[in-house]
């Protein structure tokens, strides 16, 4: 009986215009035959690093993110730290 | 047993005459889904909505890997468990260069409800100034309706090289993935709860979230 561990970027949704909601699929095999899945999830702004990112995560957010788009993020964030009190 | 077809109306028709009032589907000759006219509809194993492939594992409702949202109020159109890893942010968007000893989060999503369990301890926090702390990384963009902006949420913390606070409270923006963190430091001394500056907060903190929102 083997046992195998595959990993992999299994979901990529853009959501609001900016947010970039990533989901990792761990699945695990025996002999081919499913055994269990988990999920691991993230999400990116235009203001995220993603250089560690796979490259198909970086080529949606590099085509999600026009400079209409990051202007619009930039605006937003400043309207939502004046309306916290944000310093 | 019989299998009708009713000639007018196309509609098709499996009929038992069998007193015990039950059809089942077997393959294989495993029983995989029981129709008893008394006790309802059995499914043996998992059920697979939409495009799913039931899974094999346990027995329970499997929905489609990217969800099929209806716009039904009634309707239960998702369900997904995971994991995500929670960070220090601030409004400042500095960090600093914290050590974490825990960096855990958890997740329930039920429809457009999402649950979250956050762990989170870090020393070597070198921050300093009223930058607002935030805890980033949630597993989806919260609701980007400005007409629920907030959700608070009920936490635990330690805290004991820093400010002295008696209630803290984690509050997620509308369209955003972090918490914004809230403290009052004695009781009806503060009129509102005040953001935590990252210079509250002391050379090590640990924060304990159990917390909900809801997303588009």
């Amino acid at each position: 009986m083997a046992l195998t561990e595959n990993t992999n970027i299994d979901q990529i949704e853009v959501v609001n215009d900016w947010n970039i909601q990533v989901r990792q699929a761990t699945v695990i095999e025996r002999d081919g035959q499913f055994v269990a899945r988990t999920f691991h999830r993230w999400v990116l702004t235009p203001d995220s690093d993603i250089s560690g990112q796979e490259q198909k995560v970086k080529d949606i957010c590099n085509a999600a993110w026009t400079p209409e788009v990051r202007q619009a993020y930039e605006t937003f964030k400043a309207e939502q730290a004046n309306k916290l009190g944000a310093k | 047993m019989s299998v009708l077809i009713n000639a007018s109306t196309s509609t098709g028709l499996i009929q038992s005459a069998d007193t015990s009032g039950e059809i089942e589907l077997q393959s294989n000759g495993t029983t995989a889904l029981k129709v008893n006219t008394n006790e309802g509809i059995q499914i043996l194993n998992c059920l697979g909505v939409g495009n799913a492939t039931p899974s094999t594992s346990g027995a329970g409702i499997t929905f489609p890997a990217t969800q099929s949202a209806s716009t039904d109020a009634n309707t239960l159109d998702d369900y997904e468990e995971g994991t995500f890893t929670p960070t220090l942010g601030t409004s400042g968007g500095t960090t600093g260069s914290p050590t974490y000893t825990n960096q855990n989060g958890r997740y329930t999503k039920i429809g457009k409800f999402v649950t979250v369990q956050v762990y989170l301890s870090f020393s070597k926090n070198t921050l300093s100034g009223g930058y607002i702390a935030y805890i980033n990384g949630l597993p989806f963009t919260s609701a980007a309706s400005a007409s629920f902006p907030l959700t608070t949420n009920w936490s635990g913390w330690y805290n004991p090289s820093g400010t002295s606070f008696i209630n803290v409270q984690a509050i997620v923006p509308n369209n955003n993935t972090r918490f914004d963190m809230y403290r009052m430091t004695a009781a009806g001394v503060d009129s509102a709860p005040l953001p935590i500056a990252v210079s509250e907060m002391g050379t090590a903190i640990t924060w304990y979230l159990n917390a909900s929102y809801y997303t588009d």
